[in-house]
Order: C-alpha cells, then sequence, then structure tokens
C-alpha cells in the first residue's frame, strides 16, 4: 500500500452497468466537493473531460465486462494502478446481466434483442465484439469490493476514505437482517412474508424493509449467509425452489452461482 | 485533400460508453459514426421469465440517472396491461417522484456536464475557483431533486419503494412540506441562472431542420406522459402503434439500437416537448419561455439545454400545488394484482425523450419485453447534426473541431446506459 505524501491519484472507470454507482458519487451532493479534492481525480469520464495520466494509486471500476474492447481496457487500468476497487453488484458479481460461462444462453439473448431472419449482425471493432457478461474480478486482481446496486454512501465512504488515506478497509461481516434490527423494523420473514434479507450483504441500513418492501438482495450475497434455512422458510411461505433460485440469481451473478453448484 | 478522420475516442461528460468518429474523403464528410460501445446487457431478455414485481426491480436497473423514469413506464405498462387502476393520490405521486427526477436530471446535465464547455473547463468542479455560487447552487439544485426521489423510492438511485398498485411506504405531510418551501425558493434561483444561460452565444455550426416527436399529455395540459405520440408533421399515433415511429433497426458501429420514421432521423427529449406543446406551458415558466425563445430552437439541439432549464423551472412552479392536492387526498392502500395476463405499451417522457415499455404477460411472469429508449430513438439525428457541423468546421479549419461536435452529442443529453452506453481527442 502506497502511503500518503501527496494527494492520491484516482481513475473512475465504467463499464457495462447503469453507470449507477458513478452516479450515486456525483449523488453525494453534501460530500461532492470533499470527493473531487480529497484526491487528484485524473479520471471521471461521467464527469468531466479527459486529463491522461499513465498511472494512478486508485482505481474505482464501476460495471460488468461483456466485449473483448472492455476486457482490454480493464487490463490496462489494472496494469496502471496500485490498487483496484470494484464498485457496485455489476463489478463484483456481474449484476442482473450476468451469465458467466452460459454461452448457450448469451446466444440466445443475442438473438432475443438484436437478431433478425435469425441472423445476429457481426458488430464493428470500434465497439468491440460481445461476449456473456462477468464480473471483473474473473479477468483482474480486485484489492477492494464495494457492492450495491447502487453503492451506499454509508458503504463506500469509509472504504474510499481509508484507501485514500493510505489506510487499509474492512468489509462489512454482516447482513441486512443485521441493519434491519437497528433501524427497528419489524421482520417480513416471520410474518410469512418473502424478503432476501438474511443472505444479502448490508450496507444499505436496510433501505427497503425500512419503507415496508422486502429486500431484493441488490448487495449481493453475504459470504457466512445460511442458504439452506432460507430455503427452507421461503418454501414454508409458498415459494417454490425455482422462485428463490431465480430471486437470489436476480442480483447475485457469479457469488450465488458458485454457491449454488457447492463451491463456496 | 487526403482522406482523415477526425475522432472522439470517448465522449465525456455523458452517462455511459460512446464516440464519435467522422471521416472525410476528398475534403467532403464521407460518414459519420456515433459509437456506442457500452457492452450489449439485454435486458429485454432476461426479464422474461420474472414476475412482473421482479420486472420493475430490474428494468429499472437499466438506467440510473432514468431509473424513476423506467420504473413509472415499467408500472404503467404492466398496470394496463393487468387492468390494475390506481387511485388518484398515487397518480399525483408518481407525478412529484417524476418531477424529482427531471429536476435531478435536468440540474446534472446543464450545470454539471454542459455548462464547463462554455468556460473551456473540464468539469462543474473545475470552474468552483471561478463561478463558486453556481456550482453550490448546481449541488443544491439536484441534491433537491435527490432528496425528494430518496423520500418516494426509497433511495437516490434504483429505490424500490415505487411499486405496482401504489407506493410501500407513503411520505408524511411533515415530509412534503419541506419540499414546498424549498421549491419556492429555488424556482428563484433557477430562474436567475436562466437569465444567465440565456445570454450565453449558442454556437450555429450544426444548424439543419429535422422532426420532433413528444407524448401528448391528456387535458392538453403540459406534462411528461400521454396516451399518443404528437409528431412535428401535424400526425399524431397512439402509444400501442409506436413501431410504425421508431422502425429500430442494428447497427454495426452500436449496442444501442436505431430509430427512424419515415426513414428519417427525429429528435426527443426537452427541446422536441417544448416546440411541440411548449405553448402549454404555465405561469413564469410560460414568461421565460416566451421571452428566450427564437427560430434556431427549431434547427439547433443546443437549445435543448435551454429546454431543460425551463422545464425544470415548470417543475419547481407545479411542485406546491402537486403537494397541496397530494396532502388533500386519503392515503390508499396497495392495489392488489388479480389478473395474471395481458399485454400493453405505455409512453412516459424521461428527461431526454420518449420511453416506450411493451410487455406481454402470462401467469404473472414476463413472456415477452420491448423498451424503446430516448437515446435508441435520437442517435441517427444526433449522426446528421455532427455530419452539418463537421462539413462547416472542417471547411474552416476550426481549433475547436472535436469540443464542438462533442457539444452537439451532449446537447442531447444522451443516456448510453439506457440505450445499451463518449472523450480522448485524437486527430488522424
Amino acid at each position: 500500500m502506497w502511503q500518503r505524501e501527496k494527494k492520491p491519484i484516482v481513475g473512475v472507470f465504467g463499464f457495462s452497468g447503469c453507470a449507477g454507482d458513478q452516479l450515486a458519487i456525483l449523488h453525494m451532493e453534501d460530500e461532492l466537493v470533499d470527493f473531487f479534492t480529497s484526491a487528484d481525480i485524473k479520471f471521471f469520464h461521467m464527469a468531466q473531460s479527459h486529463q491522461e495520466v499513465p498511472k494512478v494509486d486508485i482505481a474505482v471500476v464501476e460495471g460488468s465486462i461483456n466485449t473483448d474492447k472492455q476486457l482490454k481496457e480493464l487490463e490496462e487500468i489494472r496494469e496502471m494502478a496500485d490498487v483496484v476497487v470494484a464498485i457496485g453488484t455489476c463489478a463484483c458479481y456481474g449484476g442482473i446481466q450476468y451469465l458467466g460461462e452460459n454461452q448457450e444462453e448469451f446466444n440466445e439473448r443475442m438473438q432475443y434483442v438484436y437478431g433478425k431472419d435469425g441472423v445476429v449482425p457481426e458488430f464493428s471493432d470500434l465497439v468491440g465484439q460481445p461476449n456473456a457478461a462477468k464480473p471483473i474480478s474473473d479477468f483482474i486482481k480486485v484489492d477492494y469490493a464495494i457492492p450495491g446496486c447502487p453503492i451506499s454512501k454509508e458503504n463506500f465512504i469509509p472504504i474510499y476514505a481509508k484507501l485514500i488515506s493510505g489506510l487499509y478497509p474492512q468489509k462489512y461481516p454482516y447482513p441486512v437482517c443485521v441493519e434491519c434490527k437497528y433501524e427497528g423494523n419489524d421482520c417480513f420473514l416471520l410474518h410469512g412474508k418473502f424478503c432476501l434479507g438474511p443472505v444479502t450483504a448490508a450496507g444499505c441500513r436496510a433501505v427497503c424493509p425500512s419503507f415496508d418492501v422486502s429486500c431484493v438482495g441488490c448487495f449481493g450475497t453475504y459470504e457466512g449467509a445460511n442458504y439452506p434455512s432460507l430455503y427452507d422458510k421461503l418454501k414454508e411461505i409458498g415459494l417454490t425452489e425455482e422462485d428463490v433460485t431465480r430471486k437470489l440469481k436476480m442480483f447475485g451473478g457469479d457469488a450465488v452461482e458458485k454457491i449454488l453448484k457447492g463451491e463456496e | 485533400m487526403a482522406e482523415k478522420t477526425v475522432s472522439v475516442d470517448v465522449l465525456a461528460r455523458v452517462e455511459g460508453d460512446g464516440g464519435i468518429q467522422v471521416y472525410t474523403k476528398d475534403g467532403k464528410v464521407d460518414k459519420v459514426l456515433v459509437n456506442i460501445f457500452e457492452g450489449p446487457r439485454m435486458i429485454e431478455a432476461l426479464v422474461r421469465g420474472k414476475t412482473i414485481h421482479e420486472n420493475l426491480s430490474l428494468v429499472a436497473r437499466i438506467c440510473a440517472i432514468c431509473t424513476v423514469s423506467h420504473r413509472y413506464a415499467s408500472a404503467k405498462a404492466i398496470e394496463k396491461a393487468l387492468n390494475v387502476e390506481v387511485t388518484e393520490k398515487i397518480k399525483l405521486l408518481r407525478h412529484l417522484w417524476h418531477f424529482a427526477e427531471y429536476i435531478e436530471s435536468h440540474v446534472l446535465h446543464v450545470y454539471y456536464l454542459t455548462l464547463p464547455d462554455f468556460f473551456k473547463q473540464p468539469s462543474a468542479i473545475a470552474l468552483l475557483p471561478t463561478h463558486t455560487d453556481t456550482v453550490i447552487e448546481a449541488v443544491e439544485l439536484k441534491k433537491y431533486g435527490t432528496e425528494l426521489m430518496k423520500l418516494l423510492h426509497g433511495r437516490k438511485i434504483h429505490g424500490e419503494n415505487a411499486i405496482i398498485g401504489g407506493f410501500g411506504k407513503l411520505p408524511t405531510d411533515e415530509e412534503l412540506d419541506y419540499f414546498v418551501e424549498k421549491a419556492i425558493e429555488y424556482k428563484e434561483r433557477l430562474s436567475k441562472f436562466l437569465d444567465v444561460f440565456a445570454s450565453l452565444e449558442i454556437p450555429d455550426y450544426c444548424e439543419r431542420e429535422t422532426v420532433f416527436m413528444c407524448c401528448n399529455p391528456p387535458n392538453n395540459e403540459f406534462g411528461f406522459e400521454g396516451e399518443s405520440i404528437l409528431i412535428s408533421t401535424g400526425e399524431e399515433y397512439p402509444v400501442e402503434e409506436y413501431k410504425k415511429l421508431t422502425n429500430e433497426r442494428v447497427v454495426s458501429h452500436s449496442y444501442a439500437k436505431r430509430s427512424k420514421y419515415n426513414d428519417k432521423p427525429f429528435t426527443v427529449g426537452a427541446l422536441a416537448r417544448l416546440l411541440l406543446i411548449g405553448d402549454r406551458l404555465t405561469g413564469e415558466a410560460k414568461e421565460k419561455f416566451d421571452a428566450i425563445y427564437n427560430e434556431r430552437w427549431k434547427v439547433n439541439p443546443l437549445y435543448n439545454n435551454h429546454a431543460q432549464l425551463i422545464e425544470t423551472l415548470w417543475c419547481f412552479e407545479q411542485i406546491p400545488d402537486l403537494i397541496a392536492k397530494i396532502k388533500d387526498l386519503p392515503d390508499p392502500e396497495v392495489v392488489e394484482v388479480t389478473q395474471l395476463d395481458g399485454i400493453a405499451s405505455a409512453a412516459v417522457e424521461a428527461p431526454r425523450g420518449i420511453l416506450y415499455h411493451t410487455y406481454d404477460i402470462k401467469d404473472g411472469k414476463m413472456v415477452n419485453a420491448d423498451i424503446i429508449t430516448p437515446t435508441a430513438q435520437f442517435l441517427d439525428d444526433v449522426e446528421e447534426y455532427i455530419r452539418t457541423a463537421a462539413e462547416k468546421l472542417l471547411a474552416e479549419n476550426h481549433p475547436e473541431t472535436e469540443l464542438q461536435l462533442e457539444m452537439i452529442a451532449r446537447a442531447y443529453d444522451p443516456c448510453i446506459s439506457c440505450s445499451c452506453h463518449m472523450v480522448k481527442l485524437v486527430r488522424q
């Protein structure tokens, strides 16, 4: 880890996604000026014109990778950065468009969206050749991952502030349920209603249950989650195994895929 | 004259990843490509098999800036398909929710992304030392929009509180009152900024005629949704016939599809709305529009920025009355969905133009989805404006050709994530 002697050079980069994690940074209105002045932000295409430098101390990367052009750019970012931070569920797990190794499904979706008369047109190398969407960690070493769809200020700032200060951040080692208790919410599951809180990583301050809507799992999986217990509970309240798997996969991407295959 | 390329490899200060290539041959512009290299996410394909509620969470993720418009269009289409009738209070709360996105998106676009061009700066933050009050104003106005979104749907981006049939939790009167007071204050500040912005010189390189389209809001009022589409040719089509208007096709240099109407490119967004239904504006928004409008608006997309500011002013003006009406109505329960099958299309105006959502639903699950975003509709027109400008700029060997071309693309406020997703400058 580099030591803070001068302002660290930071690059914010985006790949396939809704740009919600970069926008979440721009939406931190109270901290916005501090964000842009506490570090030397060289790359942030969404907010500023290009300022090319050969090296950055910290690369903050949003989005999943699904073209060969993006993969090449991602590898260049890893090459130029000391620390790579994945932000958002797309970069961390692949996001809602995650397809991993499922080439068959990828081909079918390309056909459904871009195909005409059974043929998917060729795309120019100007935009890159398409691939099934995967998280950035499938291709490069990721030093820190901050999930969320989108990331929350409460999750991002403590980690980012430590990084630009040359300190080591820590993980959020608990599920949404813990934050739900802090917020004083009633439990959906105890009332026989669907919720993914017990298996979802915290950091959102249990925002959805606080609005009386169930957790949809948008921060991805919590590592210590008890999946068999969640399946049992949700089946008990009337969901099928297929329903639960589909809901877990909505935001869970590769992490859920590995868990369901018993790899982790 | 040798062949050359003007290349904007990555278009900055837009949402998502795209670029501009202008190829010249024998001194003339040969080909213009707005490349969209944001990878294909194929949202329409992945929502198949999902429940109507899951669909709402997924399609909102198409785009962070217009997350409200996507969620709104989706809820409208699903409710139409399944004959779910929401109460008047929910309809009004959805308008307020949509106005919040307009303030967030338009302020972000005009102040943060566009204004730096007029002062030759890389970003709004770079304007901080010289235009401190304006930058702080931008932050405060946008915060109004994002905080109102947060109140209504749970967080600034991708809140889950707006659901089919209503809202999970309704805002209290006290929570709404704050936004009435602030709306009055911010309307005054925006009005002053509009006067300053209207005094800026607008370049004329790109000027040409085009076709405009927007939703026709009910009751001959100004607004951001409707059951039919107005066209500057004088025609009007029901939303269900959207395919006749968009005629989507795939091009090799873009993961965003492209649209043409009667084989011609067209424009959607704030400029189209003001040109087509601007006479329906009321109050100070109408006075300002009448004061700053000129004939160049019809031929120059850079006036989309002015149009967005007028709309933002209109939103701030509408909010106090809207909130008063909301507070007068009793809190409704979320409407239960009982019908499981249906097909419907709905359109809302996203801040950058018409957004169509169409679904075929069976057993409460999505069988087919068709989503056409504003950026997918206007990219062909952006290419045509860039072609017109590039011919003039290259002929006079303009020192800021790339910047001028970028300004055209930026004026459209393209949402590249939406369209599927612009600047390192290289002249070869």
